[in-house]
């Protein structure tokens, strides 16, 4: 019995040793865990940090503004995101100083980052930021919320999180990791140089309008709740910025799902007036949707920009967001 | 708590940890067997638990009753009451609303539309097990081939033993009842050959059976979408799914009770190398095959009553055989193409050999014992149809659409559109040809005791490559497609 049980403990323990040495060896190709890495492992502070899901990801040309502004950005939004893990990798950020941004630190926020989880998938996509995030009290509540205790196996590492449909495997070969760590444009499934399909068009073409009456119709609607812990989680970053001096922008990427989502006007409105009480900067860039003259051609698919459309967006960057980023030791 | 759930594992650790620790006393070891068991199956639905005891109360005192009275009219009596209240609950909980509807849909053919609602009933899991498991202990003593026992504790941690409690291998009482009746002591040697089997269980039920699912689920859900090559493919791949979650299942139950010094029967022998279908039945569920052929086809009268009455009760066994696997029409029908096929292989087995031998076959040629082999595979691949489909329509649906010529798709990228992804479908591919390779090699050698033989590093190597390949290419998940599939019957 107790030679059983040594033997168990050994073979336990080898196995930990080799799982750790494929999770940071061999297996480990997701653009977000290299950027992921990158960045706390980094000496210098980046000017600008993205943090968010994939609209975020998509927001700006980020390489575009490094190099007109002679800045460093780095971006640690993953797809489908949820903000309980935006939140988990703000803390992480916090606890070191040397980390903080220079500039601005820029988080998106849309209502559906929010919400929980009806698809397997959007389960599945939270897992590649998990790996990243050390073990604490955190790490133990997002994996208790998100995935049954069956699922641990699968998420607990990236070697066993490919077994599900080794979609990523296959997806993020390294050629187009490197292509994707070139563009900073981290793991997307949809091409920012692809313009919306012919037949996403179609029921699409009242765009201008819809976008037209989209401010009186958020300013409407009625404030619904994002969620109590929802809520208490965007405070605590919110109160995290404002008590260790960190220059924070969030902001509500444009999308047109966004603008024709009905439902969601109460929570964008929730959203702003919390901010508005908080007093913490904010844009919401549908509410100046037609201003920045956006249209169909602008979007690869019903929520992400394409690389015209952040030819538009970079503008506000650069005239609006730029001027008031200000150094830390300013 | 299915075997292949990080619940399992963790009261699989401390069962096993308890029952060797706790006591070398026999007694409060079948008394943890029993706790343990009463809670894996209370795990689904307490409510189970009170019929589960209430089966072993009966037959039990039944037992005993059986085994003290000689008169023949009341051990007749007593067999009777077991059966009824035995198969009684199996038919009130699996069949009665398959009688409703078939007595509803009767009615209909001539015009009537009866109006009677079917009742919500749930079914209790592995009922159909473990009710053959107390019907077999109560037939023996009838029969006078077995005493019953006079360990209470015993007999019903025999009944709720829980590796095969919810999907077998049914066991007969004569051969693991004795077994909570003698003092296991720890074997080293035993316990790791349980933990490889159980290993080797969840290699088949997760990285092929659950991967196979996903395109089988994808055509039988939609049996109209699908025809020509698809629906081919999801039939060859049912096969395999249905063969690996069920043989992982039992190699899991076998593994885990060897660990704990019981020896349950072998249940599946390399099936679909068959060359009949008559010896398919040989080696497919082999606990519930040889559980009918004693207690239905032999009490019928088996093959001593005349070669017409042989035939009739082949064919009667395999009608209950379907119906036994679930109360549908299909699976019937499922039954009843087995049945014809192995009543025509018996009236035709006497007069193939003069034939075979005037025109030279030998059907011990690597080629014909590979023709027969695919011929008995394709049979049995047809008949899964009916099996699987979840209507008699639907698998009229499915048989049509497989002749309409789509197989030109196999040069495209066609299969990497059921659901799986390219690199799922080389893992699930590469996988079942490995297990067919591995079942070759072990009809021939024994890996366990050749692994033994191979030096530290080699075995240890291997081990690890087992615990990757399980935590890399297994499903681990909560969907339906993770439970196995014989836990329905």
């Amino acid at each position: 019995m107790k030679k059983l049980y040594i033997k168990l403990v050994v073979f336990g323990f080898l196995f930990m040793v080799l799982l750790k040495g494929i999770d940071t060896g061999v297996v480990h190709s997701s653009s977000f865990s290299a950027n992921y890495r990158n960045f706390f492992e980094a000496k210098d502070s980046y000017d600008y940090i993205y943090l968010g899901n994939s609209l975020s990801q998509r927001m700006f040309d980020i390489k575009e503004i490094d190099s007109v502004l002679g800045v460093q950005s780095i971006n640690l939004g993953s797809s489908a995101q949820h903000f309980y893990i935006t939140h988990a990798i703000f803390e992480e950020l916090v606890q070191n100083e040397a980390l903080y941004p220079d500039k601005l630190l820029m988080i998106s926020v849309s209502p559906w980052q929010f919400k929980p989880f009806t698809k397997e998938r959007l389960k599945y996509l939270q897992m590649q930021a998990i790996d990243e995030l050390s073990f604490s009290a955190n790490y133990v509540e997002i994996l208790t919320h998100f995935y049954d205790i069956n699922e641990y196996p699968k998420v607990i590492s990236p070697s066993i999180r490919f077994h599900n449909d080794l979609f990523e495997n296959i997806n993020t070969t390294p050629k187009k990791l490197k292509a994707s760590l070139k563009s900073d444009r981290k793991g997307f499934d949809h091409d920012i140089t692809k313009r919306l399909s012919k037949k996403l068009r179609k029921s699409k073409q009242d765009l201008k309008e819809v976008a037209s009456v989209y401010n009186a119709s958020v300013n409407n609607a009625i404030p619904e709740s994002i969620g109590a812990r929802e809520t208490q989680l965007l405070l605590e970053i919110i109160n995290g910025c404002k008590e260790k001096d960190i220059p924070v922008l969030f902001y509500t990427a444009p999308a047109i799902n966004m603008i024709y989502g009905k439902q969601d006007f109460g929570k964008v409105k929730f959203l702003e007036e919390l901010f508005e009480s908080e007093n913490i900067n904010y844009i919401n860039f549908n509410r100046i949707f037609n201003d920045l003259n956006l249209t169909l051609d602008d979007f690869s698919d019903y929520s992400h920009l394409n690389k015209w459309g952040n030819k538009k967006t970079n503008t506000v960057f650069f005239d609006s967001i730029f001027p008031i980023s200000k150094h830390k030791q300013d | 708590m299915f075997f292949n759930s990080v619940d399992f594992a963790v009261f699989f650790i401390i069962v096993f940890t308890l029952y060797w620790v706790i006591s070398k006393n026999r007694n409060y070891r079948n008394i943890l067997i029993l706790c343990a068991s009463y809670f894996f199956y209370g795990w689904w639905d307490w409510r189970f638990l009170l019929l589960i005891v209430g089966s072993s109360c009966v037959d039990f005192l039944i037992g005993k009753l059986l085994y003290k009275t000689t008169i023949k009219s009341k051990r007749k009596r007593l067999l009777w009451i077991s059966l009824t209240v035995n198969l009684g609950l199996l038919f009130y909980f699996k069949y009665t609303n398959f009688f409703i509807e078939s007595f509803v849909s009767s009615f209909k053919l001539f015009g009537k539309d009866l109006e009677i609602n079917t009742l919500s009933i749930i079914l209790p899991v592995g009922i159909s097990f473990y009710t053959f498991q107390t019907l077999s202990y109560t037939i023996d003593i009838y029969r006078k081939q077995l005493t019953p026992t006079k360990d209470v504790v015993a007999f019903f941690a025999f009944v709720s033993f829980f590796p095969q409690l919810v999907a077998g291998p049914i066991e007969r009482a004569s051969k693991l009842l004795p077994q909570f009746n003698t003092s296991h002591t720890f074997n080293y040697g035993r316990v790791k050959s349980g933990l490889l089997l159980v290993a080797f269980g969840l290699f088949k039920k997760m990285v092929i059976a659950d991967r196979a699912a996903v395109i089988v689920n994808e055509v039988f859900n939609a049996p109209e979408e699908y025809h020509g090559f698809h629906v081919v493919t999801a039939c060859f791949l049912f096969a395999f799914q249905i063969y690996c979650d069920f043989s992982g299942y039992s190699d899991i139950a076998i593994g885990v009770a060897r660990t704990m010094g019981f020896d349950l029967m072998k249940n599946f022998d390399t099936p679909y190398f068959s060359r009949s279908i008559t010896a398919f039945w040989r080696r497919w569920h082999i606990s519930l095959s040889t559980w009918f052929r004693d207690y239905v086809y032999i009490p019928l009268g088996g093959s001593r009553k005349g070669n017409y009455r042989t035939y009739a009760n082949l064919f009667i066994v395999f009608l209950v055989s379907g119906l036994w696997h679930g109360a549908a029409i299909n699976f019937v029908i499922w039954g009843a193409i087995h049945g014809l096929i192995i009543v025509f292989e018996k009236i035709t087995y006497k007069k193939k050999q003069p034939v075979y031998k005037r025109i030279g076959l030998d059907r011990n040629t690597f080629s014909n014992r590979l023709f027969f082999g695919m011929i008995t595979f394709t049979i049995v691949c047809f008949a899964w149809i009916f099996f699987r489909a979840t209507t008699f329509a639907d698998a009229m649906t499915l048989i049509r659409n497989i002749f309409t010529n789509n197989y030109s798709l196999l040069l495209s990228n066609e299969v990497y559109e059921l659901g799986l992804e390219k690199g799922n479908v080389i893992v699930l591919f590469v996988a079942i040809v490995g297990l067919l390779c591995f079942e070759i090699f072990t009809k021939r050698y024994s890996i366990v005791a050749a692994l033994a033989k191979q030096a530290y590093f080699f075995r240890w190597s291997v081990y690890l490559l087992i615990a990757f390949t399980l935590l890399i290419y297994g499903y681990y998940s909560n969907e339906d497609r993770s439970q196995f599939i014989y836990f329905q019957f």
